[in-house]
């Protein structure tokens, strides 16, 4: 595509979503919700493959009618309140259609089941902009609602959200797809903390979009769309152990950063009392660390018979752009239970 | 009674439209929805907002969306199934008329005499809310952007995979 036209509409995307976080009305809310999604359109359809438009197509209309839903739910609210301020929620019935439409954008189960359709049509850039950027707005708007009423609305959402993000991606031969539900799974991880402190949600939420970036732009890199040409793609020999050590840290192992994501929650329940919902959201999590170490073992663990000659290549992915992103990425999603401190400033 | 008679309409127009095989009857249904969304709002004192309702959406857009579907889609166009369309709009009218009877003798009708409620909140629109219009025009100058190119290189400048 023609490069001032990219730039025109990733420029509009950055808007639409600074829109959403910096209005204190619904309206320019939905504008900035509606700008983001219009402007992806042709970031997601640009090579024209019949997958690719489908994607696109699918993802189009789950967001158009969630937004809908949202300025229908907050009308309801101007009724009752008489003000459009994004701080005054009164109604519990809008209250609940604002939170089921941002249960919708965000792919929360149990309304996930267009996300690992819609990443699987996507090339891994493209996978990154809906994994990763999408989600900011509609989870700030959802931690800032939490932050007036807290609802359980948000608990059972996220533990059927790391139910679903686990039992999903086993079956799964296709890396974006795993990755779809490995992503649904962390929501359900990152949502859980906002019933108690929605701020701690916002680290959460950041550290899984760093570790998810990572991740997915070596993916990109290796062009790692299935499992099978996981053992036979040629990347820089540290990117594989990199790689692997990366996707460890995503399924929460305890020496590497993504146990961040994990053990915030923990303690944010175990500190006020709710030990009963744990073992849902440690048995969701177990069950994607399986399918997290299925793709270690597929890329380093073993070699394939019929995989005569393995060409490690000492040069590729040295000079694209994604190089250094991904060695800045990588420390942190490793090293980043160092950051661990920062959480106790909010308890 | 007449007012409740207006939203049947209207939601007349809008179950047409979903429930039509063929775009060209579903731009009908547009065309009776809004026909009725007018009628409903001149109802309630808003004339100015109607009146730019019919002028741009039904006298412009409806119009070219209707003119470029009917080139473009099905030679034998139809509605699937308009007794179930009519047997299911009949129940949802009944019932509502029994049940919410009280509601619809409502004191809101033809108040056509009252202060131009619209047209003085309206002028609120180009004063403090400015920005709410320029950001408006982006929004649109990007929908342009992306529709050309969305159909750009396509033989028949329609959403489809080459």
């Amino acid at each position: 595509m023609n490069r001032l036209v990219n730039a025109f509409l990733l420029t509009s995307l950055i808007a639409g979503t600074s829109l959403v976080i910096f209005s204190n009305h619904w309206f320019p809310i939905w504008l900035g919700l509606e700008l983001s999604t219009l402007s992806i359109i042709p970031l997601l359809s640009y090579t024209s493959q019949s997958r690719s438009v489908e994607a696109t197509l699918k993802y189009f209309l789950v967001q158009a009618f969630s937004a809908a839903l949202l300025l229908n739910g907050a009308v309801p609210n101007l009724w009752v309140s008489n003000s459009w301020d994004v701080n005054s929620i009164t109604s519990p019935i809008s209250y609940f259609i604002i939170t089921a439409a941002l249960i919708i954008k965000l792919g929360l189960a149990p309304c996930h089941f267009w996300f690992p359709d819609v990443l699987s049509g996507l090339p891994f850039l493209s996978t990154i902009i809906i994994a990763c950027w999408q989600k900011i707005a509609p989870m700030f708007l959802l931690l800032s609602l939490s932050n007036l009423v807290s609802s359980e609305i948000i608990i059972v959402c996220s533990i059927l959200s790391v139910l679903v993000g686990g039992w999903g991606g086993l079956n799964q031969i296709s890396v974006r797809k795993i990755l779809a539900y490995s992503s649904i799974g962390h929501l359900g991880w990152v949502t859980c903390v906002a019933f108690f402190i929605p701020e701690v949600s916002y680290l959460l939420f950041l550290f899984y979009i760093l570790n998810n970036t990572a991740i997915l732009l070596i993916c990109h890199n290796g062009s790692l769309y299935y499992l099978s040409s996981l053992s036979k793609s040629n990347v820089v020999p540290i990117t594989a152990i990199l790689f692997s050590i990366a996707l460890l840290s995503l399924g929460g192992l305890p020496p590497l950063g993504g146990f961040i994501n994990k053990v915030i929650p923990l303690i944010v329940f175990s500190l006020n009392g709710n030990n009963f919902i744990i073992p849902f959201f440690l048995i969701g999590s177990l069950i994607s660390l399986f399918f997290y170490i299925r793709i270690v073992f597929n890329t380093s663990l073993t070699l394939f018979p019929q995989h005569s000659l393995n060409i490690v290549s000492s040069r590729t992915g040295n000079s694209s752009l994604s190089q250094p992103i991904i060695s800045t990425l990588i420390p942190i999603t490793i090293w980043g239970l160092l950051l661990l401190p920062i959480f106790f400033l909010f308890i | 009674m007449v007012f409740y008679l207006f939203m049947l309409l209207l939601l007349l127009g809008s179950t047409l439209v979903f429930y039509s095989l063929s775009p060209y009857y579903a731009a009908l249904g547009l065309m009776i929805s809004s026909l009725f969304g007018c009628v409903v709002l001149t109802s309630l004192g808003l004339t100015f907002l109607a009146l730019l309702l019919l002028l741009i959406y039904m006298g412009g857009m409806l119009v070219v969306f209707v003119y470029s579907s009917a080139l473009s889609a099905d030679r034998y166009p139809m509605v699937s199934n308009l007794g179930e369309v009519v047997l299911l709009f009949l129940l949802l009218s009944f019932w509502v008329l029994f049940i919410f009877e009280d509601f619809l003798e409502s004191s809101t009708l033809f108040n056509l005499l009252s202060p131009l409620n619209d047209l003085s909140s309206l002028s609120v629109l180009y004063d403090y809310g400015g920005a709410y219009l320029l950001v408006g025009g982006l929004a649109l100058l990007v929908v342009l952007i992306v529709a050309l190119v969305v159909s750009y290189g396509s033989s028949l400048l329609a959403l489809r995979a080459s």
